[in-house]
């Protein structure tokens, strides 16, 4: 029986995370991972693992991502603020913004590759940043999006979040564990394999029939899907959009995260924006000039663990001969052999 | 290639480690706790970032207030205990920790923060958790129609004052002839909209104005610009290093000699960035200034312990800071109430006077209504002493502000009643 | 006579102003061209070394009271330090598969950790810096504006140092050494040359430019310890426009950039900060490797 939960475990940790998620706001609050940190971190790891969808898993470096995240949370917080409408309508525009941003950034930046790619999206990315400011009679220009009411969910059931952290973290949890089972399952299908054919070598995989521009505009697509939504849910935790949202640092940020967590495994995202988040929020309570620990501690476990840190763990558990660990959702071993750092 | 040993590793974690328990600055500052529950001042604001200088001077403000407070038994007989947090100058994460503030450590008000996003953030947060908030910098929410929380309180000049008080100088002693560069975003936006209020009512012209980017890090491309507008004044909106880039630019390009420069917010930790001279000839506005100590005997108490503790000489942020803080803590022992309506209603009309002129937290906004000081920066050679940069050359009263009524309010009706 | 609402002796003057303010992004777009382009790194930190440069020479001129002391040996300070870093720092990730992501991370890391140990050391409110005397003086008013001699020797001083660098590359053994070692280190550690040393003189190199950069610039803006942030943004910018793998490259990208900021700054100013986005995009749509970019380097 126990043989049997081990081996589940070791197929599936889906359901290991979710009991995580389920407890941890009970702990939380004990230790320095308090509630709201852990939802941010939530909120966060989405956005990472959105960005990596393109970046560890097809290739594709994105400068631009704050355009993906940054429209979407001001379309939810615009139709939170203005329209009053309910907050699962407005995450779903939030995403549904999120996928049209990407469409048109990707339609215009996929005529190129690699660091232009990169650079054009960056450039791109400045036309929300321009265009929130000069309307700033609507979002608020830079001093950002307020006057969101107080939220309640209302469907499945009546649950308050303004002021309830536990149910915003919940809600959340719930929201971001879904897209996980979602990316899960994309990333473990054929396009999955597709996408990681188009990363290790975009010839070779054209020549082997693979049309690689559809590939990747799809990819970006999902990308921006998860990034709307981890975009809305940012403003429904902070019931408040700032600009920063889409600003290229928010772009900046997203990039440190995903590779810091480890780009191309699936927990690399989240690991990366829980540390990082964690480690700031920690250090700046206790120390003056928190930011030289900060930055002296992140080139060190950098210079440990170069691979980001699930990267480099996988790695190293895998080097054990152990079974193909250090990612919370592994997948079941693949038939044909996948690159050692790469498979969810 | 050389990798890091586990040794290495362990041993400059250690390093890590031990230098920050060592170096370590507890940011929960536990004072000495009476018998009952500490009065927890829950003080978030930019401690890293472009303002780091002002808030850490806003802080040293705080701290001087705190101690007088406890030194006469703390609030209703409860030892005040400042709870700290940075905001990391990033408003996801001042909200995440004002949170934390709220829920986990319970306190009893929100003081603090510097920018604008922060500040509304605050403020709605002090509404939907029904906790008074204190503003130390100045505010810009009053100018948002609507916006503002009944527990909010102001401290600092609003911008509306500020560009009033040195427009409606201007206008008497400089020229008429006016000009605007700012900084674009919103503080100076709101600036610029006081001094088109002012060139209405004083009869000056105001040219279409000179945005620099933000955060800006040079003003040379915007300067041949100016100066092509042959202004008689130059209004400048900006603060921190960019003020201090435009300040050097100014003397650089010799537009103090073609116009008079007038800074419309400025902290003597710009003029010691600068450097002895730089604002030689500039004027400027600025909500309190260190030399008022020979003037207003609090202001002197307030110089002495400030200067004893850290050799410096105390700035506007600090004053202001200072003054809210003590501010709050007597009217709660007055009316013998820390109940939010009531010490609320309290402060509201409250006349005090502590490190200046007399002051008044106006009952229709919640802005202090207090005097502001005209400086004007003296030639290197001039400075007695280091921190030297300033002649106080005037002041503008109170009646120099926004009336209720233009901002939206009822000036019959109390904030707290609405 | 007016040209678009201003008097032509505006828009000389706004030119000047940008030509020098390219001659700054000349600097630093150098140095990270060779850092990139030679090594592949994207230096996160460049802007932190420009405001290391700075208050370096705040140091030297404190210490020394002279300008032009600092002028010479702060750059070579920084370089030093930056020497120091490669060493024990930036060489510990390569052959590290995805060195690229983790050379990112680590600069970044600098770029948060360099800034804060600044404010430890020196305090969090700028320091003044102030122009020499001897270059105090204006050399000619154009339509109002002083055209100071402190611009001028900018100018000068990029105009000199841009051709030695290229006779460093192109001319000594050291250049071609540097130059052959990254487009084929194998061939060139197998020929007997340390490669690893030759790495850490060419990140040295180009840090001491960005050192250079900042010396050069601290009289006319305000030192602090965030002044590095915005520079790097525009610098990356100068490099993709200006083209990756060449000497033009930055150059041309740096006076391209400067003129844009400057004209851009007189005729639309709410425009200012964005143009040199929209300028980037328009070179990579219709040029992508950049105006004197090399084939083959994007991938």
């Amino acid at each position: 029986m126990a043989a049997g939960a081990l081996s589940l475990l070791r197929r599936d940790r889906a359901p290991l995370v979710a009991l995580l998620l389920l407890v941890a706001p009970f702990v939380a609050d004990r230790t320095p991972l308090y509630t709201a940190l852990l939802t941010e971190a939530l909120v966060f790891g989405l956005f990472a693992l959105a960005f990596d969808i393109a970046l560890g898993h097809s290739g594709m470096l994105s400068l631009g991502h704050s355009a993906l995240f940054g429209v979407a949370s001001y379309t939810t917080g615009l139709l939170l603020a203005h329209r009053k409408w309910g907050v699962g309508e407005s995450v779903l525009a939030g995403m549904l913004a999120g996928l049209l941003t990407a469409a048109v950034m990707g339609g215009l930046a996929l005529r190129k590759r690699g660091v232009y790619f990169a650079m054009l999206t960056l450039a791109l990315s400045q036309i929300p940043f321009f265009a929130v400011r000069m309307t700033l009679d609507i979002t608020g220009g830079d001093d950002g999006l307020s006057g969101i009411p107080k939220l309640a969910l209302a469907f499945p059931f009546d649950l308050p979040l303004s002021k309830h952290p536990r149910n915003l973290y919940f809600f959340v949890a719930a929201v971001v564990g879904l897209c996980m089972l979602m990316v899960r399952r994309i990333l473990r299908s054929p396009f999955g394999r597709a996408m990681r054919a188009v990363r290790e070598n975009e010839e070779r995989a054209r020549t082997c029939g693979y049309d690689t521009q559809r590939i990747k505009l799809i990819a970006f697509l999902l990308s921006g899907l998860f990034a709307g939504v981890a975009g809305a849910l940012l403003t429904v935790l902070l019931e408040f959009v700032p600009i920063e949202n889409v600003h290229w640092s928010m772009s900046g940020t997203v990039v440190i995260m995903a590779m810091f967590g480890g780009s191309g495994t699936f927990a690399g995202p989240f690991v990366g924006s829980t540390v990082f988040l964690w480690m700031k929020d920690y250090l700046s309570k206790r120390i003056e000039f928190w930011e030289v620990f900060v930055g002296g501690t992140f080139i060190i476990i950098v210079l440990f663990l170069p691979e980001g840190i699930v990267g480099t763990l996988k790695r190293h558990l895998r080097a054990r001969g152990g079974p193909a660990a250090g990612t919370i959702a592994a997948s079941p071993r693949p038939r044909a052999p996948a690159s050692p750092t790469s498979e969810p | 290639m050389g990798r890091i040993s586990r040794r290495t590793f362990l041993k400059s974690a250690g390093v890590v480690g031990g230098a920050a328990a060592v170096a370590g600055f507890p940011y929960v500052n536990r004072l000495a706790l009476g018998q009952s529950k500490p009065f927890k001042w829950g003080y978030i604001s930019p401690f890293t970032g472009p303002y780091a200088t002002e808030t850490h001077d806003q802080r040293r403000g705080v701290e001087i207030a705190v101690e007088e407070i406890n030194e006469k038994g703390g609030i209703l007989g409860r030892k005040v205990e400042l709870v700290v947090r940075d905001t990391e100058f990033n408003p996801a994460a001042a909200r995440r920790k004002a949170v934390e503030l709220l829920e986990q450590e319970k306190v009893d008000l929100i003081a603090g923060t510097l920018s604008g996003p922060e500040e509304l953030v605050m403020n709605e947060l002090a509404c939907k958790y029904n906790i008074l908030f204190a503003n130390y910098p100045q505010n810009v929410v009053s100018h948002k129609k609507g916006l503002v929380c009944k527990w909010f309180i102001g401290s600092h000049l609003t911008p509306f004052q500020s560009a009033a008080a040195m427009g409606r100088y201007a206008a008497q002693h400089l020229g008429k002839k006016w000009h605007y560069i700012g900084d674009n975003y919103s503080w100076p936006q709101l600036l610029l909209r006081g001094l088109e209020k002012m060139a209405k009512e004083t009869g000056a012209t105001l040219a279409p104005p000179t945005w620099a980017p933000f955060p800006a890090t040079d003003y040379s491309q915007f300067i041949p610009k100016v100066q092509a507008a042959k202004p008689e004044v130059l209004f400048v909106g900006n603060f921190g290093s960019p003020q201090v880039t435009f300040a050097k630019q100014a003397v650089e390009f010799g537009l103090k000699q073609q116009m008079k420069i007038v800074v419309l917010n400025t902290e003597i930790t710009m003029a010691e960035a600068a450097g002895r001279g730089v604002f030689d000839g500039f004027h400027a506005g600025t909500v309190w200034y260190w030399t008022l100590k020979d003037k207003y005997p609090g202001a002197k108490a307030f110089f002495d312990k400030f200067h004893a503790r850290t050799q410096r000489v105390p700035s506007g942020y600090a004053s202001v800071s200072y003054t809210t803080t003590r501010l709050i803590a007597d009217t709660a022992n007055e009316i013998k109430s820390a109940d939010l309506a009531k010490l609320t209603a309290a402060l509201e009309g409250r006349k005090f006077q502590y490190v200046k002129g007399p002051e008044q937290i106006r009952a229709c906004d919640h802005s202090n209504i207090q005097q502001a000081f005209v400086l004007r920066g003296k030639p290197a050679e001039a400075m007695k002493d280091k921190w030297d940069f300033f002649d106080v050359i005037g002041e503008v009263g109170a009646e120099a502000i926004e009336p209720c009524k233009d901002e939206g309010f009822d000036e019959a009706v109390p904030l707290s009643k609405t | 006579m007016t040209f678009l609402g201003f008097p032509l002796e505006s828009w000389v003057a706004q030119l000047y102003v940008g030509l020098v303010n390219g001659c700054v992004f000349i600097l630093l777009a150098l140095g990270l061209s060779i850092i990139f382009g030679l090594m592949g790194i994207v230096n996160f930190a460049h802007g932190v070394f420009y405001m290391l440069g700075a208050y370096a020479a705040y140091s030297v001129i404190a210490a020394t009271g002279s300008y032009w002391l600092a002028l010479a040996a702060a750059p070579l300070i920084v370089g030093v330090l930056g020497l120091g870093v490669e060493r024990g720092i930036i060489r510990r990730i390569y052959g590290v598969k995805n060195a690229a992501f983790a050379g990112v991370l680590v600069t970044y890391g600098l770029s948060i950790l360099l800034p804060d140990f600044v404010r430890m050391l020196y305090g969090r409110p700028g320091k003044p810096v102030r122009i020499p005397p001897e270059l105090t003086g204006d050399l000619l008013t154009i339509g109002g504006t002083k055209l100071g001699a402190y611009r001028l020797f900018i100018l000068i001083v990029t105009a000199v140092v841009v051709p030695l660098l290229w006779l460093l590359l192109n001319k000594t053994n050291l250049g071609l050494v540097i130059r052959a070692g990254t487009s084929d280190s194998l061939m060139v550690q197998a020929l007997g040359i340390n490669v690893s040393r030759v790495w850490t003189i060419t990140f040295g190199l180009g840090i001491a430019l960005a050192a250079f950069a900042g010396v050069v610039t601290a009289p006319m803006l305000a030192v602090s310890p965030e002044m590095g942030g915005t520079i790097l943004i525009q610098c990356f910018i100068v490099v993709v426009i200006g083209g990756m793998g060449s000497f033009a490259g930055p150059i041309v990208g740096g006076l391209i950039i400067g003129q844009v900021l400057s004209l851009t700054s007189m005729v639309y100013d709410v425009l200012a900060d964005v143009i040199i986005y929209v300028a980037m995009a328009a070179v990579l749509l219709l040029r992508p490797r950049g105006l004197f970019g090399v084939e083959g380097i994007e991938d």
